[in-house]
């Protein structure tokens, strides 16, 4: 019986080239490690501008919504009584009455 | 008595068939009426210089049946030898060999033989082990010496191959047979060629960690630049997003003057009073002079 094979028992590198291969690893790991904190960084950036941008779309929803619904009703004043919507802007003026402090009549001579 | 006079003759007649049986044992051994046969071994009998015959096969063997009436006195006229006819092996440490390059380089060979003709073995060469040994040595040198450097350090089942077959034909000569043969080592001989080898290796090495790290920052880079992009696209429509939605409203309301006037009006009513500000009410119109009165009465600024 004869054996067609090649043995090789050990590989042991000098001191200084298995340094350099852990050198390798260590680089290998340290690049890994880096790319996965930048992808995470940069998906989290991304989610956060995303998310601005229904923070926005919501804020500015809810600033248009008070001044259109305003606007449609004194659409619809002017529209049926264009008459009213002097007086009731007049009326909403009345309130600043309430609130001031002095008020400057000129009377006629 | 009587009882003790039939033990001692029983005892006697034991041991007296017991001597006489290891006699005859003995003396039919000495006269060659048979021979043992252990596993993994061979006798070879030698007569007057000639063999006279070979057992090889294990067991008990009636040796006038094998080699004929001199097996009566093979023993005492001639000789027997015992031969281990198992696997051997041998390693021949860094044997010096030249690369085609001149890199002086070290095989260290593994190989394995047994005894394959004991008669060979015994007359046709005084020192077959050694023989054998020297003939690897010298196969090893002949086939290996002159081959490229990079085909020696990774051909070792061709290089091993190469000096079984070159050893074969002469080792069956001398009664050997050559089993397998190993490459188990290929190695520098020259320390300083090793010392330069393993600088480059660790230059290069060191190449291959900076462009690692090289690579991983560029794909950092990369990665953080297309996120910063991306966001700030999705930033600027975040920006962007108010006034468009305001866009749309106001000119639906300014294409109605009144409506605008007076909606912008309320607002401001609306933010004058939900302010903390002091609120003075003066008459309005061009005929007031309230307004300039209280000019002229201020005190002048310091």
């Amino acid at each position: 019986m004869v054996f067609d094979a090649s043995l090789i028992t050990a590989i042991d590198p000098p001191p200084e080239v298995e340094s350099a291969l852990a050198a390798i690893n260590t680089a290998h790991n340290q690049v890994s490690s880096d790319i996965s904190l930048a992808q995470a960084a940069a998906d989290q950036k991304i989610v956060q501008s995303k998310r601005a941008v229904e923070i926005e779309t919501l804020k500015a929803q809810a600033e248009m919504a008070p001044i259109q619904s305003l606007a449609q009703e004194l659409m619809e004043l002017h529209k049926t009584a264009p008459a009213a919507l002097a007086a009731y802007l007049r009326n909403v003026r009345m309130a600043l009455l309430d609130k001031a402090q002095q008020i400057y009549l000129e009377v006629s001579r | 008595m009587n009882l003790t006079n039939v033990v001692i003759a029983m005892l006697a007649a034991f041991l007296g068939a017991f001597f006489i049986e290891m006699l005859l044992a003995g003396l039919a051994k000495f006269f060659g009426l048979f021979a043992t046969v252990q596993e993994g071994t061979c006798r070879v009998y030698i007569l007057f210089g000639k063999v006279i015959g070979i057992l090889d096969e294990p067991g008990l063997h009636i040796l006038p049946l094998k080699i004929g009436p001199s097996a009566l006195f093979v023993n005492l006229l001639g000789s027997c030898q015992v031969l281990d006819m198992r696997l051997d092996q041998q390693y021949l440490r860094s044997e010096a060999v030249n690369s085609e390059e001149g890199a002086p380089m070290g095989i260290g060979i593994w190989y394995e033989m047994w005894i394959s003709d004991p008669v060979s073995y015994l007359f046709k060469n005084t020192d077959p082990r050694g023989s054998l040994r020297a003939n690897v040595s010298n196969s090893a040198v002949r086939c290996l010496s002159n081959m490229p450097l990079q085909e020696m350090l990774s051909t070792r089942h061709e290089m091993s191959q190469a000096v079984r077959s070159e050893v074969s034909a002469k080792s069956q000569e001398w009664g050997y047979r050559i089993g397998s043969v190993y490459i188990r080592k290929v190695h520098f001989r020259d320390a300083g060629m090793i010392r330069q080898i393993e600088e480059k290796v660790v230059n290069r090495l060191r190449q291959v960690t900076s462009a690692i790290r090289q690579a991983g920052a560029n794909q950092v880079s990369v990665i953080t630049s297309s996120a910063e992009r991306e966001a700030a696209v999705e930033f600027a429509r975040a920006a962007v997003i108010r006034p468009a939605t305001l866009r749309q409203m106001f000119q639906q309301v300014s294409a109605v003057p009144e409506v605008s006037e007076a909606l912008f009006q309320i607002l401001e009513t609306q933010r004058m009073l939900a302010g903390a500000g002091k609120l003075v009410l003066l008459p309005a119109g061009t005929h007031g002079r309230i307004m300039s009165d209280l000019l002229a009465t201020a005190p002048p600024p310091r």
